[in-house]
């Protein structure tokens, strides 16, 4: 795990600030570190020089690598208090068939990355092209919501 | 149904109540479950979960612990169980995080992590700062750890897969506190799961003892001076419990052990077992019986290292 100082620190600041609207001075708060293919999210901590204890990861992969980047659905929750843009509020049948593992229309005309957000809860990332926007939300979270 | 050695055993400890022991270590567990503080406040969340009719009954020893009343299956299909606003955990076995109290911006070793249950408690008693080290030496028992965390939304835990029991030749005198949840013969989990009982062995407890000598001596050396340190198991072994602690506690002059304060239904440590007597101060460690608060079974020590 390598932290991310300088340009690099930067980039992924600017990233974040400019697709959701998170606050640079919220974003400062934290360090960024690289493995892989992920960007790993982390508090500041005094007490311990996080590189020397030869973790195999530290905190939380917000980003994936892709060119720049790809926003994961941990990371967006992460943050889901200071999301301002990027965000389409989905409905009742669209939350059952993102849940379901399904895409959904594209009636927002949202494009690239989005956050759905369902009754103020963000329930995790999509992509959007013309037609549709692309479920992202990982497998394992997809559980059918219950029948009440 | 209950192998006769083991309730021979239990007999030399509870004597006539051995029945009621054994009757409640054949009942199903009551589901609880635990408000994931990084995301949602519990009175926030509690209203959520009532709205769509799921009762909740306040686990006595914890703000954020409830058990749940009704609906058992479905309360995994909420979607406050999706989103990670709310993680199912045993009641009994949110105690060791408690009584370890870990503060914020500390610096915490979680010796036998995986797959998470008290690290997640942790890393919300901390408040997503400081840092948690959380080891196991089972990579698929990691990979769970390692979904849970990020269901979560914990950033303050970093992974390391290692045997604990060399640990401290890496992190000396490092840690503020550190907890060992240790592996073991898992009798208090005969509730959850009937095949503990098959796998059961004296062979077994013995095994899983001198393991976990070697841990809990690694825990020791992991923690600063003036750190601390709680072993935990979900056995009442006492060969698995006193005795380890014993052995250490005897190996280290600057160990002591603290007494546990909590408001659950507590017994104090065996300070005698067979022909074994252990320091007085055993005393003051904890054993949970299934029949008393009707949870999963627990012992828990907490140390201090002067
Ligand atoms: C009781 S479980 C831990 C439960 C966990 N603390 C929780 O609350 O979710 C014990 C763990 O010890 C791990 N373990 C066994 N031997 C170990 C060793 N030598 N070093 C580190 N971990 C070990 C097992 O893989 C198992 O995950």
């Amino acid at each position: 795990m390598k932290v991310l100082h300088g340009r690099k620190r930067k980039a992924v600041i600017d990233y974040l600030n400019s697709l959701f609207g998170i606050p640079v001075e919220e974003l400062e708060k934290y360090v960024y570190l690289a493995s892989g293919e992920k960007i790993w999210i982390t508090g500041k901590i005094e007490k311990v020089d996080i590189q020397r204890l030869e973790a195999e990861t530290v905190g939380l992969g917000i980003l994936r690598r892709a060119n720049p980047f790809k926003p994961t659905t941990a990371g967006v929750q992460f943050f889901a208090k200071f999301i301002k843009k990027s965000v389409v509020d989905v409905n009742d049948e669209e939350l059952e068939r993102l849940l379901k593992g399904f895409d959904i229309p594209n009636r927002f005309g949202a494009s690239g990355y989005v956050v759905f957000r369902y009754r103020g809860d963000i329930i995790g990332v999509g992509r959007a092209s013309v037609e549709k926007i692309k479920n992202m939300i990982p497998k394992s979270r997809r559980i059918p919501l219950g029948k009440e | 149904m209950f192998p006769e050695k083991f309730v021979e055993r239990y007999r030399k400890i509870l004597g006539d109540e051995t029945e009621k022991f054994l009757e409640y270590m054949s009942k199903p567990l009551k589901k609880s479950i635990r408000v994931n503080t990084l995301k949602i406040d519990v009175s926030e969340c509690l209203r959520r979960l009532e709205e769509r009719g799921i009762l909740l009954e306040k686990i006595p020893w914890t703000e954020s612990g409830f058990w749940v009343r009704q609906k058992e299956g479905l309360i995994g299909y909420t979607l406050e169980h999706i989103l990670g606003y709310i993680y199912v955990q045993e009641a009994a076995s949110m105690i060791p995080p408690i009584v370890l109290a870990p503060r914020e911006d500390e610096l915490i070793l979680d010796m036998a992590a995986a797959p998470g249950s008290k690290t997640g408690q942790m890393a919300e008693m901390m408040n997503n700062t400081g840092l948690i080290l959380a080891n196991d030496v089972s990579v698929k028992r990691i990979k769970s750890l390692r979904f849970n965390m990020e269901k979560l939304g914990v950033i303050n835990v970093a992974v390391i897969m290692r045997d604990g029991r060399f640990l401290w030749k890496k992190y000396p005198g490092v840690f503020d506190r550190v907890l060992l949840d240790a592996p073991c013969s898992s009798e208090g989990s005969i509730r959850k799961d009937w095949g503990v009982l098959n796998r059961w062995s004296p062979r077994l407890v013995k095994r899983m003892s001198r393991l976990q000598i070697s841990l809990l001596d690694s825990a020791v050396r992991c923690v600063k001076h003036g750190g601390e340190i709680v072993y935990s198991t979900c056995t009442l072994a006492p060969e698995e419990n006193e005795m380890v602690v014993d052995t250490v506690l005897r190996r280290h002059r600057d160990l002591r052990i603290e007494k546990i304060k909590i408001p659950a239904v507590t017994r104090p440590g065996l300070i005698k077992w067979e022909k074994r007597e252990f320091d007085p101060s055993l005393e003051d460690t904890v054993r949970i019986y299934p029949q008393d608060n009707d949870t999963q079974a627990f012992f828990v020590a907490k140390l201090v290292r002067e």
